[in-house]
């Protein structure tokens, strides 16, 4: 029989073990969810959409106190941009036809199989180490692990976690995101990272050693990888710079999503 | 206080946790309610309280985070039973002392985190792990906890242990 003492130290040397195997077969999100953690996630989601919510509240509470000064400016100027977006949408309309004439011509068909499903964010990650947002929509919805998600203005991450109403999408500043990209006017493909440094902004790895690359390059998506459809909007190059005794050209990507306003976003079923 | 009154904290606590989370952009700290209770719970209550509350509030925030399942729960334990241990040293009018410690326990609890989880394999970068998160979080954490254990104590006081308000605050459950 052991001694109380030494039963407590047991226990304690046990937990730790356990805690710290648990932790390290969970460095990745994983493809199948345990019935437990499936269970707590469907029972958080109405406490995260209200707690979301009331989070929304306060933020636009304190955005309009801030904006109220402003808004007069603005005014005058969205109008200004409203006149000069009129007058392009002609020209746009043209280059719509002239695109689509092109793609006839190349024999070019859209990926047609893939289907988007709006989906609202619900919650933001509890933990300040991973980037990740919640939103309403899972499986029973055709939603399933490794969809790419976007918004208009580009690609937010993918999913990592899927109930049966919500799931779980990883950012593309998480520290475990990569996705395969390309510089639009060069061509140089590279890995857009998410970022190991809790910054807003991802370190871009190019993969030849003198890479043309120069601030204000657009990314996209390159399709490598499988996981992105090609030609998705990730961000736009702030600055470059060589790394690891200059053999390689690494590149800060801005995001071209602003994750902090994220309200809806779609997810791209069926790749 | 009643187990009712545990499990209301609770629910508060994870309610505070969710709308705080949402009110900040990913790549910017937010307030880790979890670390203000679990932090306040033991210097309140001592070394065995602090040891429950960070197992059950680390395991809350693993399971919702679903990455590292266990090391929340591990290193918020060690810091409730540190915040237990420092119980026995901190007097309950002395709230710039609370607020000292909290800010010294958040930095630890998360270089800790940080180190643990770059050794299993995360890509954490460490030094900037502490700059981006531990100071934030410290900082909210040295707002945040006098208050909670100020308001805790007393309740504490007039129930439970029957200590004059202006006793200092003797070792809780860990002596």
């Amino acid at each position: 029989m052991l001694r109380s003492g030494s039963r407590q130290l047991l226990v304690g040397v046990l937990a730790v073990v356990l805690l710290v195997a648990s932790a390290a077969a969970t460095t990745c999100y994983r493809d199948e969810l345990y019935g437990f953690e499936r269970r707590v996630l469907e029972a958080l989601a109405p406490v995260q959409r209200a707690a979301t919510a009331a989070g929304s509240s306060i933020r636009a509470f304190w955005a309009s106190l801030g904006e109220l000064r402003g808004l007069r400016e603005e005014n005058a100027r969205l109008r200004g941009e409203i006149e000069r977006l009129t007058s392009l949408i002609p020209r746009l309309e043209e280059a719509e036809e002239e695109n689509a004439r092109l793609r006839n011509l190349l024999g070019f068909a859209p990926p047609s199989e893939l289907r988007a499903v709006a989906a609202k964010v619900i919650g933001r990650s509890t933990s300040n180490w991973f980037s990740t947002l919640e939103v309403d929509k899972g499986g029973a919805q055709g939603v399933a692990m490794d969809d790419p998600v976007v918004t208009q203005r580009g690609l937010v991450g993918r999913i990592v976690r899927v109930t049966e109403q919500t799931a779980t999408v990883l950012l593309l500043v998480d520290p475990q995101s990569g996705v395969g990209a390309v510089i639009v006017r060069s061509r140089e493909a590279g890995a857009v990272l998410g970022s190991a440094r809790f910054e807003q902004t991802c370190p871009m790895r190019l993969f030849t050693r003198d890479a043309d690359v120069v601030r204000g390059d657009m990314v996209i998506t390159s399709g490598l990888g499988g996981v992105f459809p090609a030609g998705l909007h990730v961000g736009h190059v702030a600055d470059v710079r060589h790394v690891e005794q200059g053999l390689v050209v690494e590149a800060t990507v801005v995001p071209a999503v602003d994750f902090g306003r994220l309200e809806e976003v779609f997810i791209l079923c069926g790749l | 206080m009643r187990s009712w009154g545990w499990a209301l904290a609770y629910v508060a606590a994870v309610w505070l946790q969710l709308t705080a989370s949402s009110l900040f952009p990913p790549g910017r700290a937010a307030p880790d309610v979890f670390l203000v209770a679990v932090i306040a719970v033991g210097l309140m209550r001592g070394l065995g309280s602090g040891l429950a509350a960070g197992l059950l509030l680390g395991l809350t925030g693993d399971l919702i985070g679903g990455r590292l399942v266990g090391l929340g729960a591990l290193t918020l334990a060690a810091t409730g039973i540190l915040a237990g241990l420092i119980s026995r040293r901190v007097f309950r009018d002395n709230l710039l002392l609370v607020s000292a410690v909290a800010l010294l326990l958040s930095v630890t609890d998360v270089g800790v985190y940080a180190v643990l989880g770059r050794a299993l394999g995360a890509r954490f970068d460490v030094l900037r792990a502490l700059a981006a998160i531990g100071l934030p979080v410290g900082l909210y954490s040295a707002i945040a906890v006098p208050p909670v254990y100020a308001l805790g104590f007393r309740r504490l006081n007039r129930r439970e242990t029957g200590i004059p308000e202006r006793q200092p605050l003797s070792g809780g459950d860990a002596r």
